[in-house]
């Protein structure tokens, strides 16, 4: 107890919570900014911390960590963007919700689950160091592999209402996180050459193609971003929605800070899984993806409480569960605090300060967001000519950090394209992300295994649980089905693109797959033989008689939408137009000019379209070069600047 | 939006438009050092270091901004600053001394050009060991010789994978190597929870900051240095049974002389390279940046751009059976 007494009166020194308040400010800054995130702002924040004392440094760093998974948020529910990896899943109902102009709603309870997830991850932290140790030193590889199932088989809840659409997505996601160098055999999987491919295709660029780039077309051809009149309730109702839902916030804040402690689990993996956790029960609300406010719980306290838990083996065991806490670890190393068993003995006050920055980094967070909710949710009756590109422009540039290169945005027009196309066609991106983040992890948990434990790894407890839970799932899924009946109602037309679609893409890894060694084969070819026969059943389907078919593009499913748009086309001309700005006239004459020239289009004034151009080319001038340096190519203007 | 946009506000905004329309985005003064690892491991920290005081000894005092650009072990840097950054020093480099024996050693590798590469300087020269967990046994090299374990690695490329592959050679031990995780990180939690053995290629000096000697024997080193000479630390090129294996042993390791090497784009001409390399001397050689280092307990052991020129000629001017018997150890 006087330990605790003693290190939170440490941790009440002016300025360490100076210190705690200016983490906590610039980490709510960098969550806001698609493409940034908590590696970041730690990468940004510890040369600062050098000249700090333990206790300030933990403050600052360990502040900025902790909310960046809060305010994050904002651009996720506002304009679909989400701010860091671990507010993808908030985007899909978040956003919703503010398309129905309740916003206020969307924000109220995401940031008072971000809260109570972030405290419980705090709890998490500190009751559960003695215990969860031994417990981390019992884990074995196989169960690794046998959780990352698990959250494989969420797939399931994220199908939408046409499950082998969801499926092929899902398995095109699992495809798509095999490209680049494999690390069994150092084989290069579909990297055509270019070494930008060779670590994998960039989350971050990938997602705010898939989800962000759709959503601000979607905003473009509206008016605003909220399509309806005002609607009560608000903040107030959100706060009050989370509290109703305490026990959604507990289960996934467990989950959040479990998987949190285990290695390789990002922050991605975790929002997708609570979602698809959060998915089991409609509740009171809408269909999932049309605003229900468990799909914004869920992954919000997930999300904050995974902070806590990655903290578990930086302390426990000195050994860092992410790049995170990797820098984390190697800051606390510089202020002379060996991480690992003397934590919980000699430095134990260090760990009561950790812990105490989270909570109140959490409290004041979530309490500054709140504040500043209602008038953030007015953003959603500003008119969609002026969001729309400020939005197109901030995605760019967040994309662009991935790896700053030209490919990253690349890679974001062709996700872009993608995201259209999927939403267009009623195909659930969440499966296809969920895919994506948990493949190579999948694949690289069952080699490890292997290797290891040989057959073994099949009869390891956890495995056998989880073999166990998925033939349960199955037989329910299937049961059901045969007492519901065929599930919707027939198909208004034969969609012949969607299992042509999958066929070339399964044919296509077969086939380039037979040149690779057999190791780096073996995954790949599983999950092409999977989507051929998921293309096989969608040329069954559409060949059966009416009624049928277990499919509704009528009726319960919404219609399906023209797949070019003149905002959609727009949208994706923007990035090439973003690109040959870059290299004529650099980022900010860009960013201006371009949000400029769109208000302009949409009927704003001049003057006005100028100032908001100018201010966006100032925000961006502060945050890219002054605050992170980007090293953004040379631009002919500043050939032709330094040539006079 | 009419109340957002006084008067005022549209004249500032306007102003700030002029202001910013041709100001350079990427200022000359400014220098990036891209690191051909993912934040977080040695080569970032030794990166941020060398970024934080480099600018010092540079004409015009720049500041150097980071940037990780990890892939493949860093070969994607090392092709990338051989083929396609800027030598007008506004960009420099970190990557794996492997690098430089990567033709020699690897056949995938020829496409590299290691005698264009631009040395600055390498800011450690490191020892290297072997390592098993107290709770495997193996506390011995004759344990480590004769037992039958598993050894943790990651690609097959990596330092981890052969180090371990040499050491089996040299000692003609039969353990298992088990490539895949994701980092040392990863090797090192398996060895806790006591999955496998030990590891191969750890940093003696690194073990020592991290507060991690107390849970692992070091076996062997496979790079020694004064510290681990004076524990008595077994050599493993002691454990050579001719002298061509030990010549070919040195190729495997002995670009860890020359430990987080800076060095500028293949493109940098002869005078830009100077100028690096005496700003680099001076660097490793101030106060400040030794105190810096020292805080950070990192170790500085300098090894200048000249040297490491020098130590990569004795690598290619090797009798093509010691190279053969340097790619038949790492197999």
């Amino acid at each position: 107890m006087d330990v605790i007494l003693a290190a939170l009166a440490e941790m009440m020194e002016p300025l360490r919570l100076v210190m705690l308040l200016v983490g906590v400010c610039t980490g709510l800054v960098i969550g806001v900014i698609p493409g940034l995130g908590g590696l970041f702002g730690m990468a940004l924040l510890i040369p600062l911390s050098f000249g700090l004392d333990p206790y300030s440094a933990i403050a600052l760093l360990l502040g900025m960590s902790a909310v960046t998974t809060t305010s994050d948020t904002i651009p996720a529910v506002l304009i679909g963007v989400p701010g860091t990896v671990g507010s993808m899943a908030t985007v899909v109902d978040g956003h919703a919700l503010a398309r129905r102009n309740e916003a206020g709603r969307a924000l109220g309870a995401a940031y008072s689950a971000s809260l109570l997830g972030g405290l419980f991850g705090a709890f998490v932290l500190a009751v559960s160091l003695p215990l969860l140790k031994p417990l981390l030193l019992m884990l074995r590889t196989p169960d690794f592999l046998a959780i990352t199932l698990l959250g494989l088989s969420l797939v399931a809840l994220l199908v939408g209402r046409d499950p082998l659409k969801g499926l092929a997505a899902a398995g095109i996601g699992i495809i798509l996180s095999f490209v680049g160098v494999d690390d069994q055999t150092a084989a290069h999987r579909w990297t055509f050459g270019q070494i930008y491919l060779w670590e994998g295709l960039p989350l971050g660029a990938v997602f705010l193609g898939l989800f962000g780039i759709p959503e601000v077309a979607s905003i473009l051809s509206r008016t605003a971003i909220a399509e309806r009149g005002a609607v009560a309730g608000g903040v107030g109702e959100g706060i009050r929605n989370t509290l109703r839902e305490w026990r959604l916030v507990l289960q996934c804040s467990g989950i959040g800070a479990l998987l949190g402690a285990l290695p390789g689990v990002g922050l991605s993996v975790v929002s997708w899984i609570a979602y698809g956790f959060a998915r089991r029960k409609r509740g009171d609300g809408p269909e999932f993806g049309q605003g229900n406010i468990r799909g914004v719980i869920g992954p919000e306290s997930a999300n904050n409480a995974n902070e806590g838990g990655s903290l578990i083996p930086t302390i426990a065991l000195g050994i860092p569960g992410g790049a995170g806490t990797a820098l984390l670890l190697g800051a606390l190393i510089v202020h002379g605090v060996v991480p690992g068993p003397h934590m919980l003995e000699s430095n134990a006050p260090v760990t009561v300060a950790m812990i105490f920055s989270l909570a109140v980094a959490n409290v004041v967070g979530a309490g500054l967001c709140l504040a500043l909710s209602n008038p953030l949710s007015r953003i959603t009756m500003v008119g969609s000519h002026i969001i729309a590109p400020i939005a197109l422009v901030f995605v760019i540039l967040g994309a662009f950090q991935s790896s700053a290169s030209v490919n990253d945005l690349v890679v974001l027009a062709g996700f872009g394209v993608v995201g259209m196309v999927m939403k267009a066609r009623d195909w659930p991106r969440p499966a296809l992300a969920l895919g994506f983040v948990l493949g190579e992890l999948v694949e690289r948990n069952f080699f490890l295994s292997w290797q290891i434990f040989g057959w073994s790894t099949f009869l390891r407890p956890s495995f056998l649980f989880v073999a166990m839970l998925l033939a349960v799932q199955i037989g329910w899924y299937l049961a059901g089905r045969r007492k519901r009946g065929p599930s919707s109602a027939p198909s208004k037309a034969r969609d012949i693109w969607s299992p042509a679609s999958v066929f070339a893409i399964a044919s296509f890894i077969l086939l380039t797959g037979m040149s690779l060694p057999a190791e780096a084969a073996l995954f790949p070819s599983i999950t092409a033989t999977f989507l051929l026969v998921i293309a096989a059943s969608m040329v069954v389907r559409g060949l059966l008689p009416a009624g049928n078919t277990g499919v509704a593009y009528d009726g319960a499913g919404p219609p399906a939408d023209p797949l070019i748009t003149p905002t959609r086309a727009a949208m994706v001309m923007g990035i090439p137009v973003f690109v040959g700005g870059l290299f004529l006239v650099g980022p900010l004459a860009t960013s201006g000019l371009i949000v400029a020239g769109m208000m302009r289009w949409g009927g704003e004034s001049l003057v006005r379209s100028a100032a908001t151009g100018a201010a966006v080319a100032l925000i961006v001038h502060l945050v890219f070069d002054r605050l992170i340096s980007t090293p953004w190519p040379r631009s002919l203007l500043e050939a032709a600047g330094s040539a006079f | 939006m009419t109340a957002l946009f006084g008067n005022r506000a549209r004249a500032v905004a306007a102003a700030a438009l002029v202001w910013l329309l041709p100001l350079p985005v990427s200022a000359a003064e400014t220098i990036t050092l891209k690191i051909g690892y993912p934040a977080g491991g040695g080569f970032d920290l030794y990166g941020r270091l060398a970024a934080r005081h480099l600018g010092r000894f540079l004409e015009g005092n720049p500041s150097i901004v980071v940037q990780n650009v990890p892939g493949g072990g860093s070969l994607k840097l090392t092709e990338m600053l051989q083929d396609s950054e800027p030598g007008d020093g506004s960009v420099i480099g970190t990557v794996s001394p492997t690098m430089a024996t990567g033709p020699l050693l690897d056949p995938a590798l020829d496409q590299l050009r290691v005698s264009e590469f631009r040395w600055i300087g390498g800011l450690r020269n490191e020892a290297s060991v072997c390592v098993t967990g107290k709770n495997s046994g193996i506390d011995t090299v004759d344990e480590f010789r004769t037992g039958e374990f598993l050894i943790g690695a990651s690609g097959k490329a990596s330092t981890t994978y052969l180090h371990a592959a040499l050491a089996k050679t040299l000692l003609g031990a039969r353990y298992t190597i088990v490539t895949g995780f994701q980092g040392v990180s990863d090797i090192d939690a398996a060895i806790q929870r006591g999955e496998i053995a030990g590891r191969c290629s750890a940093s003696f000096s690194s073990l020592r900051a991290l507060g991690l000697m107390d849970g692992i024997n070091v076996i062997v080193a496979v790079v020694s240095d004064d510290h681990t000479n004076a524990l008595n630390i077994p050599m493993l090129s002691d454990f050579a049974s001719s002298p061509r294996d030990r010549d070919a042993a040195e190729i495997v390791t002995g670009t860890l002389r020359f430990h987080q090497p800076l060095l500028l784009p293949s493109a940098a001409s002869a005078e830009i390279v100077e100028k690096y390399r005496a700003a680099f001397e001076k660097m490793v050689a101030d106060p400040e940046f030794l105190a810096d280092a020292e805080r950070m307990n990192t170790d500085i052991s300098a090894t200048s751009g000249a040297d490491i020129d020098e130590i990569v000629k004795t690598f290619y001017a090797s009798p093509p059976e010691t190279v053969a018997r340097a790619r038949e150890m790492i197999e």
